[in-house]
């Protein structure tokens, strides 16, 4: 067969596939929808259950509550993660894909959502997924696929802004190096280039798209567009404790790994015009928190309480502190979950 | 021997001509199509990628690389959405003021799925602002819940603001008029007169959409008041009769107002496998099929959100879900 006449076929089956195809398309999938059959929902009169008590395992691991406590995750002794409603105490497990293990999950800041990693657990590949888990609906979503380089790879923190609708991912290689993902609402992921090879803290301002970071062994702290890192004057140490919802940073002084004063203002002004605040009883990074309306929180785990820095304020609770979420406090006392609004 | 020898030279030559066969295919596919589907005589598809393309401002050069700016308005023309206007409200009777009743219904088409809620008594939609604007926007439902309501749906349009890179908007700044319980929010209509596409309540419960101006919505007694549209049914006459509307396949968020006066609530999903999203035509047939004689299109893309009885129960097409808005539309809750 000539060449001449084998490319005609050729041509004349691209042409025919694509004519066929846009036929399709055409006639049948974008031909107005003219038969829209309609359904009507009633509505099972919801009896609201009355607060109960919840329990988790002995060996339930990352216990973590969602940003309004209605929801409740942990990992149970198999490695599963469990969502417990913290209304009706019901549980129900996160399924995972066949071979794949949640390696992590995060609670997003402001709605009954969370975000998980997906990995092989059988082998050191490093393909990570990552989806998004809408409790209400039991849904997960895939959100991409993030093909991360070293064998070890790990994800350490994930920081959101919905706002913004930004994600930032935190990803240990196993080597020395901290690689930080940028995804953003239209699924578009870059890399970010940090200063430091190793970094530690992380923390994201809500309004604008700026990740603000600490280097894990100078303890300096960089945000994302500016060269030179944010030092406050007379201060050697500094360490990220967080955010607040009014795009404030909260540096806390380190001195023999305490701290004793925190110092917080915006990025965009100069860190001679921040505010500071002394703590009375130096205290670990661990018991120090902030909270998205600006308050600054001290756990003293021997007395059981937490102080409001600001107004000196104290909220006792029982048992093992679990976390803070925006009206109180998560304690575990005896496997059973307490919640204690702040006074 | 010989033959063994050929064959083999065969088998390597039916190999190499399947795979110069896909290489060819390819190659020639990727770079006709674009053409076969622009300059083919396939209208749907050719408008449908044209309008989804021009609507979204990063997608345009889809269209732009390809047409002409002229080939494109036209196009675009063929797609209109025609200008009815709302001259009187009488064609809706308000008849069933405290009745308490809502009802919901599931809606599904060839490529979307919808949601719809009939609220009898229109004097319980309000709109609803973010307590931050021009700072941030709020998620439907957390403006929901503020307002204490059964039932919302985001509202209004707003410009996109980066915030130090692409697509960050917070939702913060508004576009046209918000106007909630009385009080103007939001305006940055400086012409009393100029009619602009807003979508109303009145106290007396009837739904005003398309072009009205302030001095029209003061006469009438607008209340409450987002801008947006186009409208999609006026008087009980349809406004896309042609086309699919121009504005392609996306998530929808629709309000409409029954002759009884009933509002209706729609949203529709987008973006999704399970559900595509649908053309402002669809969104308009299935409003008209459930009894509308007054609707307009509000905004939509991933700002669609229906919440009720405190859950929200479409599917939002972000993969974090609800993105915040500038204002919504919610009904007062009654219990």
């Amino acid at each position: 067969m000539s060449w001449m006449k084998r490319i005609s076929i050729w041509i004349v089956v691209s042409l025919s596939l694509q004519c066929l195809g846009l036929f399709y398309i055409d006639h049948y999938f974008l031909a107005t929808d003219s038969k829209a059959v309609s359904k009507k929902v009633v509505e099972n009169a919801s009896t609201k259950p009355k607060n109960i008590d919840i329990t988790v395992p002995t060996n339930a691991t990352k216990i973590s509550v969602s940003y309004d406590a209605k929801y409740l995750s942990y990992y149970d002794e198999n490695e599963k993660l469990v969502i417990a409603n913290c209304r009706d105490g019901k549980t129900r497990n996160i399924e995972s894909n066949d071979g794949c293990k949640i390696s992590f999950s995060e609670w997003l800041p402001d709605r009954n959502r969370m975000l998980l990693v997906e990995k092989k657990s059988d082998d050191d590949s490093s393909n990570l997924i990552l989806y998004s888990y809408d409790v209400l609906k039991a849904e997960k979503v895939k959100i991409k696929e993030l093909e991360w380089g070293g064998t070890n790879a790990k994800v350490e923190d994930i920081q959101t802004s919905t706002l913004t609708g930004v994600t930032y991912v935190k990803v240990s290689n196993g080597d020395n190096k901290t690689s930080i993902y940028r995804i953003d609402r239209m699924g578009e992921m870059t890399k970010i280039n940090t200063i430091p090879n190793l970094v530690s803290n992380i923390a994201l301002v809500r309004h604008q798209d700026k990740l603000v970071y600490e280097g894990l062994v100078y303890n300096k702290i960089y945000a994302t567009g500016r060269s030179e890192n944010i030092s406050v004057s007379n201060v050697d140490k500094l360490t990220l404790i967080g955010a607040d919802d009014d795009d404030n940073i909260y540096l806390a002084e380190l001195k023999d790994d305490l701290i004793s004063k925190v110092y917080y203002g915006k990025t965009s002004q100069d860190t001679s015009e921040w505010k500071s605040i002394k703590l009375q009883t130096p205290c670990a990074k661990e018991n120090l928190f902030v909270s998205p309306i600006g308050k600054i929180y001290q756990n003293d785990e021997l007395q059981g309480s937490i102080k409001d820095i600001n107004s000196g304020t104290q909220t006792s609770y029982q048992g093992k502190l679990v976390q803070l979420y925006t009206k109180g406090i998560v304690s575990v006392v005896n496997n059973k979950i307490s919640f204690v609004l702040f006074k | 021997m010989r033959k063994i020898k050929k064959s083999r030279k065969n088998k390597r030559r039916t190999r190499t001509l399947v795979l110069l066969f896909i290489i060819f295919e390819l190659t020639f596919t990727t770079i006709t199509g674009p053409f076969t589907l622009y300059y083919g005589p396939f209208k749907n598809a050719k408008t449908t990628v044209v309008g989804a393309a021009m609507t979204t401002y990063s997608l345009q050069w889809l269209a732009t690389t390809f047409l002409s700016k002229k080939a494109i308005a036209k196009i675009m023309s063929t797609q209109t959405v025609d200008a009815l206007v709302q001259n009187n409200l009488d064609g809706v009777k308000v008849e069933n003021k405290d009745d308490n009743n809502i009802e919901r219904y599931d809606v599904k088409g060839n490529k979307f799925r919808g949601y719809i809620l009939v609220i009898n008594d229109p004097t319980r939609l309000k709109v609803g602002n973010s307590s931050k604007l021009g700072t941030e926007g709020q998620l439907t439902s957390d403006i929901a819940k503020d307002n204490n309501a059964i039932a919302a749906i985001n509202g209004g349009g707003f410009k996109d603001e980066d915030n130090g890179s692409k697509w960050t908007g917070t939702g913060a700044n508004p576009t046209g008029i918000i106007m909630a319980n009385g009080k103007t929010a939001f305006n940055d209509i400086t012409n009393e007169n100029k009619k602009t596409g807003v979508v109303a309540m009145t106290s007396s419960g009837k739904l005003l959409v398309g072009p009205h101006s302030l001095s029209e919505m003061k006469t009438a007694g607008v209340t409450d008041a987002v801008s947006f549209g186009p409208a999609l049914i006026v008087n009980g006459q349809k406004t896309i009769t042609k086309g699919d509307g121009g504005w392609g396949i996306a998530p929808r968020t629709c309000v409409a107002q029954r002759k009884d006066g009933a509002i209706i609530f729609l949203v529709i999903d987008g973006r999704q496998t399970k559900s595509l999203g649908a053309t402002l035509r669809e969104a308009q047939d299935v409003l008209y099929d459930y009894g509308a004689v007054n609707a307009s299109n509000l905004d939509g893309g991933s700002s669609s959100t229906l919440f009720y009885d405190d859950e929200v129960i479409n599917r939002p097409s972000d993969s974090l879900g609800e993105r915040s808005v500038p204002s919504i539309m919610y009904i007062e809750s009654r219990k």
